[in-house]
Order: C-alpha cells, then structure tokens, then sequence
C-alpha cells in the first residue's frame, strides 16, 4: 500500500501520517527551517548589536565633537586674551607715552622755576653783601 | 585740560551715526544709517526723533546753515544740508521735512557743506568731482574734476578758496582765478578728513596712516601728531583755533594747537566719524560707529594770576586757591561756565546766561550780569575794565558791572582772534577783519562820566603791512597810551596812538610774540632763541638809546611757535612749543626802576641804580628822566654811561633855562 501511494507521491511518516513529502525530504526541510530561524536570531541579535555600536560610536563622536569646539573655543579665547592684552598694553603705553611727555613738560617746567630760584637768590644775596 | 566724556546708556541709534552737527550751545542734530535724524537737548538731555527719512536714504554728511548776523529772512538760516549715498544732497528743515533734493554726483555724495558767508555750497563726490551751488542748489561751477574719490573738502574761512582731499595729497583752488592752485603731498595714506580754522587760518587733516598734521595755507607743515594704530576717521579745530581735537577707533585725543596733546581718550565707541565743537569751544559731539553719540566738554582748564590760581573742575564748579594764606573755596555756578578770566585781582567767569565778576579779596559776593546771548567766545581784562565779545558784539563793562561802551565797526566778533584784540586800561585796539592793515582804537570811558557809546572817539590807524597781532601797554596816562604791534614780516613797532602825527617806530624784527607787563611799560619779546625785553619802548626815537635800554637774554629749545603768556615783576612766563612754561627772569631790576618811575619816585630810582651798579639800568633811568624832565638824575644817568654830549647838552640847558622849569 506504501509502494502505491509512494507511486502517487505520497507518504508515511513516522506516526503514520499520510505526507506528500518524502520523509527524508521533510526532516532536511524541517531541518532547514529551524537553521534558517537559527539564523535568524542570530542575524537580529548581529543587528542590535551594530545598532548598539553604533549607538556608542555615535555618542563617542558627538563627544569628539563637544570637546573640539570647546578646544576651538579656548584656542579663540586664548588668542582673544592675548589680544586684549596687546591692546591694553598699547593703551597703557599710549597713557604712558602721554604722562611722560606732560612729566617733561613739568620736569621743565620745574628747571625754569629752579633756574629762576637761583637767580632770586643770588640777587638777594648780591643786594645784602652790598648792604 | 581734559575732556569729561558722557554718553547715554542705550545707544538712541540703532545703525551708526554718520554726522553730528551743533544748532545752538545747547541743541545738536545726528543722523545716521538707521535714516533718523535726531536732535538732543544737553541742558535736559532729551533726544527726540526729528523725522525718519526714507529707507534708501543714507547719510554722508550734514551741515547746518552758518549762523550769520546779516539779515535776512529767518526763516531761511534754519535749514540743514545732508549728502547722501545715492549721490544727492537735500535741503532739510528743522522739523526734518526735505524742501529739495538735488542730484550731484555719480556714485556717493560724500561731502556737503555751506559756505561760511552762506552764499553758497560745496558738494563732492565718488567721482571725484567738487562743485559749488548757489544757496538754492543750482549748479554754479565743478570746481575739480578728477578720477580719484574727493573724501573730504572745506570752504576757506573767507569763502574765497576750496581746500580738498586728492589721494594722499591736499589742494588748495582758489575760485576766482581759475588756475592758480596749491597742491602738496600730505601723508603716506589716504585722506580722510580736513579742517580749516577761521581764527589761526591753519589746515588740519588726517589720514589713514594715522597721523594728524598741521599746515598753512602754503602747504608748510607746522607740526605732525604721534603716530596712531589706526586712521584718523575725523578731527576738528575750536572755533578760537586754540586746540582740536581728533577721532579714530575708540579713541578721541584732545590736542593743543601746537600740535601737543592735551589728553588722551578711549571711549569704546568704534570708530568716531564726525567731530563738531559747539561755538562757545567748551563742548564737543562726537557721532561713533555703535550708534552712540557722545557728549564731552573740557574741565580741568587752569588759571593762575599771582598768588592766586584757579581750576575749572566740574562744568558748573570752579575751585580757587590763594597760595600764600592757603585758602581754599569751591565756587558754583548756576549754568554752564563757557569763559574764565583772571588778572588785575579778579576772576571773571561767564555762564551760558551771566557773567559773573569776583574780587580777589572777597571772592564769595559776585558781582553779575546778565548777558546778550549765550555765545562768550573771549573775555579780556584790564586795569579798570574788562571786555566780553560774544556773537552779538563787544562790550566794556566796568568791574562794578557797569556797561562802558560798546564799540561797533563792522566786524565778526566770533571770529576775532586772541591777538586781533588787545584791551588797555582806558583803550579797546582791535585789527580790523576786512582790511587787516587797520587797527581801530578806542578810547574807553573812565571814571563816573557816564557817555554814550556814540560818543567814543575811534583813533584809526593804518600800518603798511599786514598787521598780525597787537598789544596796548597796561599803565600810565592815556596820552602815552602805546600800541605794540607785529606785522606779517614779524617785525615789531610801536606808536604812541594819541599823538597828533602817530609814528610807527620799529623795535625788531623777527619777533614771534609780545606782551606788556601788567604794571609798567616794559615790552618783551620773543624771538627764536632768544627772549627780548625793551625797558624803554619810547626810547626807539633815538636808536643807540634803544639799544642801551634793551635787554636780550638767549634761551635754548623754546620750540616750535612759542607764545608770552605775561610779564610780571620783570619775570617772564612763557609757554614754549612743547606745551611747558618757562618763567625766566629777565628784567627785574629795570621793572623795579619803571615802578619807581611811575610813582615819581626819582630818589629811590637813583639809589636802585647806583645799588646794582648796571650798566642798562643807569641807561633806562637816563632815558626815563630826559623824557620826564628830571635833568639832575639824567645828567648822573647820562654820565655813568658815557653818554658826555647828552651830558654837557644837560648842562647846558641847566645853566640857560630857570631851574623851576626843570624841576617839574
């Protein structure tokens, strides 16, 4: 009866079901499928862990990132600094240039008086001797 | 002397301000990219938005009518000039309605300015043209044409000539004979800004590579600025012509005429785009590139007389010191203080409404005034009186406050000059400003006769030179009043202005400045190197006499262009080229003997002069009793310098003529 049915392309299994599949076939089929299933948990556990990954390489670079612009940021501030500088040492030096030259101004201005002092004096002094 | 710079705390404009411009001592007009045009009020500091133009209207320039005395419809003065970007200028009124817009130039109008006598107007342009228009904006002539931007161009004081920018170089046209141009290279860098003063008849300019300088109309330099780190984006003369002042990035310098600075600023203003001064020379505005407009006017101005000195500290607050008994006090003023005097024991101060006239002795009880208008622009004192010339004219008042005279003969008192005027004690000497080979004098009243201003006798004298400075002499009666006077060649003369037949009687030559002492006739002088005092003016009709009474005494490094300040006690003080006082003793002994002299004390006179034992004081003492008919203490005078024929001559005459004659 097997035989018949096997001529028609059908067959038992090993409960006695009646299969159009040959037994073997169906076994690699079933075989198959649970690899195929195997293989695709592990094809999504592969995913999840690039997305993790990437996640964490994502996260890296955006911190990469934070810290150059706040690198460039100090770089500019430093330069900005020693800018400021300069032109408050500019500023300075100009004010000094300024008090410098009104300290001459007195400074001869302190001479003349002292010049004019002396001759003062020396008329006092010539006027007592001859008294 | 500093400038106190204010500002508001909220910029009122929100683009940059391009143009400031002084209406009254009070009002001032900016305008700016935000196309507004605003008008600030100092005393309640209000700024109110006057009218906002359109949107493709950029300012370049504004300009407001000159404030002319000649008459005419009021109406008319009250207008503004602005240039704009898109090559027209407009005639603005003050409520900030265009009454006309004319088309003038290919690319920006850059500058637009009224003529002095206000006849006309100058526009230039991108396109390197200059034109002048009539007061209506019709075109009258392109003055200049050229392929090279015209960033800056004035008006000569007199109206007769334009001065414009070229590349780096300056050019001076004169507009009626069309070719007869100065031209001369002025800086290492583009010019961006110049400025021409009526007073001192001196060019200003400044340029990008950041120095200021100073010529004459000759195009010879006067003096250069030190070097700054940036352009100089504006600068300004005073209206007296006694400093400038001059804008760049962030900064604001303050300079003395001579070229030294006063002081130094730096607002953080951005660049400063236009400086105006307001026509007293007490305040500035100032229009800067982050929308302020900034405010300054100078304190700190320091006065001293004797033993007395004064300090303008605050703008309403002035600080008086006397020295020897270390008195202190703070004075303060109800408005603004524009001009402060001091001499002959007192300190005259003017405010925008009064005058004010405290003696030195009791300085807390002023004597006041009130005064024509706000717009003092010098106060000169004398012995007995004192002038004020303000834009209404000059007036004499007596120290009680009492109007003398009002002398009148057709001149612009806002444009007269330190040295164009000169006031003696019982005389007003002024140059006159149309024909300045004329001096006008007059005689002042004195006393309690009380005339009228018409009454006043006018002495004119004519000089054959250009006259560029006079002095009266301070003492004795008004029959010998002298008149010092230098000439364009520096040459000085002196004329006894009440003589019947006035003879100008050359003292020197090449003489920069000159000064009378407060209390006597001596005259001194300053030459290059050397300062020069002439113990006996009148002396010059006989020239060895001249030179016996003549004292010189060689300084070094007075600098360039120094000026005597006073002469007092036979001392000196002169303000040399850098800015420093030099007080040199110089004929202490001669002023003593003139002192002498005026007192009519012969006696003491004679024993000066045999105490010092000087040879110039035995000659002045010989002079000064020949002409006071002294001939006993002449002879002795005349004989101890070797003068024998003035001797046996005096001899002569006193054994021929009444000794009762001679004795007076």
């Amino acid at each position: 009866m097997a035989e018949e049915l096997q001529k028609v392309h059908l067959y038992y299994d090993d409960i006695n079901k009646i299969r159009v599949i040959e037994n073997n076939v169906l076994k690699e089929t079933e075989d198959l499928k649970d690899t195929c299933k195997d293989y695709d948990t592990k094809i999504q556990d592969f995913g999840k862990i690039i997305n993790a990954l990437l996640e964490v390489l994502k996260e890296l670079g955006d911190n990469v990132e934070k810290k150059k612009m706040a690198a460039i940021g100090s770089m500019n501030l430093l330069k900005s600094i020693s800018k400021e500088r300069e032109a408050e040492q500019a500023k300075l030096q100009a004010e000094i240039n300024d008090k410098s030259m009104i300290l001459e101004q007195l400074d001869s201005e302190y001479d003349a008086l002292q010049i004019l002092e002396a001759t003062q004096m020396e008329t006092i002094e010539y006027l007592t001797q001859i008294r | 002397m500093k400038l106190k710079i204010s500002t508001l705390k909220e910029p009122k404009h929100t683009g940059v301000v391009v143009c400031v411009n002084w209406n009254n001592t009070e009002d001032v007009f900016s305008c700016g990219d935000d196309h507004k045009l605003l008008k600030w009020n100092l005393v309640n500091s209000e700024c109110i938005v006057v009218t906002t133009f359109p949107d493709d209207f950029f300012p370049n320039d504004m300009h407001l009518f000159p404030k002319i005395s000649v008459g005419g419809n009021k109406h008319q003065h009250d207008v503004i000039l602005i240039s704009t970007a898109d090559g027209k200028f407009h005639i603005v009124n003050h409520n900030g309605r265009i009454e006309k817009s004319v088309n003038a130039h290919q690319g920006a109008c850059l500058i637009a300015q009224w003529s002095p006598d206000g006849a006309g107007l100058l526009t230039a342009g991108e396109d390197g043209f200059v034109k002048v228009w009539s007061r209506n904006g019709l075109l009258r002539s392109t003055i200049v044409q050229s392929d090279v931007p015209c960033f800056s161009a004035v008006w000569s004081p007199d109206s007769s000539a334009i001065l414009h920018t070229k590349g780096n170089s300056l050019v001076i046209k004169q507009l009626n004979s069309s070719n007869k141009i100065t031209k001369w290279k002025a800086h290492e860098g583009l010019i961006l800004c110049v400025a021409w003063n009526a007073n001192n008849n001196l060019i200003l300019s400044g340029s990008e590579d950041g120095y200021s300088k100073i010529w004459d109309t000759f195009g010879q330099q006067i003096s250069v600025s030190v070097k700054h780190d940036q352009p100089i984006t504006s600068v300004s003369w005073s209206p007296a012509g006694d400093m400038f002042v001059l804008g760049s990035y962030n900064l604001i310098r303050l300079c003395n005429s001579n070229g030294w600075s006063h002081c130094l600023d730096r607002p953080t203003t951005g660049s400063i785009y236009n400086i105006a001064w307001s026509s007293d020379g007490t305040q500035l505005a100032a229009a800067c590139a982050n929308g302020h407009v900034l405010f300054a006017h100078i304190i700190d101005r320091e006065y001293t007389w004797k033993n007395y000195a004064c300090n303008q500290v605050g703008r309403k607050v002035i600080a008086i010191r006397d020295i020897m008994t270390d008195q202190n006090d703070q004075l303060d003023y109800p408005d603004r203080v524009i001009q402060i005097a001091l001499g002959f024991n007192h300190l005259v101060t003017a405010t925008v409404k009064q005058c004010f006239i405290h003696k030195l002795t009791s300085w807390n009880t002023p004597v006041t005034f009130d005064l024509k208008e706000g717009t003092i622009s010098m106060i000169l004192l004398a012995e007995r009186c004192l002038c004020i010339i303000e834009r209404a004219g000059l007036s004499v008042y007596s120290y009680m406050g009492r109007l003398l005279a009002s002398p009148r003969w057709g001149a612009r008192p806002e444009s007269l000059g330190r040295a164009a005027v000169s006031l003696g004690p019982d005389a007003l000497a002024a140059i006159d400003q149309g024909d300045r080979k004329l001096i006008h004098i007059f005689d002042l009243p004195t006393g309690l006769i009380v005339r009228s201003s018409a009454d006043n006798t006018v002495t004119k004298l004519s000089h054959k030179m250009t006259v560029s400075s006079i002095a009266l002499s301070q003492t004795g009666p008004i029959n010998e009043r002298q008149l010092a006077l230098l000439d364009y060649n520096r040459d000085l003369y002196v004329v006894t202005f009440k003589d019947s037949k006035p003879k100008f009687v050359k003292l020197g030559s090449q003489i920069l400045s000159i000064c009378w002492s407060y209390e006597t006739e001596l005259l001194v002088g300053l030459r290059a190197s050397s300062v020069v005092a002439w113990c006996c003016p009148r002396a010059a009709m006989q020239p060895d006499w001249l030179a016996l009474t003549t004292v010189s005494k060689d300084v070094v490094d007075l600098g360039r262009n120094p000026t005597i300040l006073s002469v007092e006690d036979g001392v000196a003080h002169i303000c040399r080229g850098n800015g420093s006082i030099l007080h040199l003793s110089i004929a202490a002994f001669p002023e003593k003997l003139l002192k002498h002299v005026v007192a009519n004390m012969w006696q003491a006179a004679l024993q000066l002069c045999r105490t010092v034992e000087d040879e110039t004081l035995w000659a002045c003492l010989a002079v000064l009793a020949w002409q006071h008919h002294q001939l006993p203490v002449a002879e002795e005078a005349f004989a101890l310098i070797r003068q024998y024929h003035q001797v046996c001559y005096i001899q002569h005459l006193r054994s021929n003529i009444p000794e009762k004659l001679t004795a007076n």
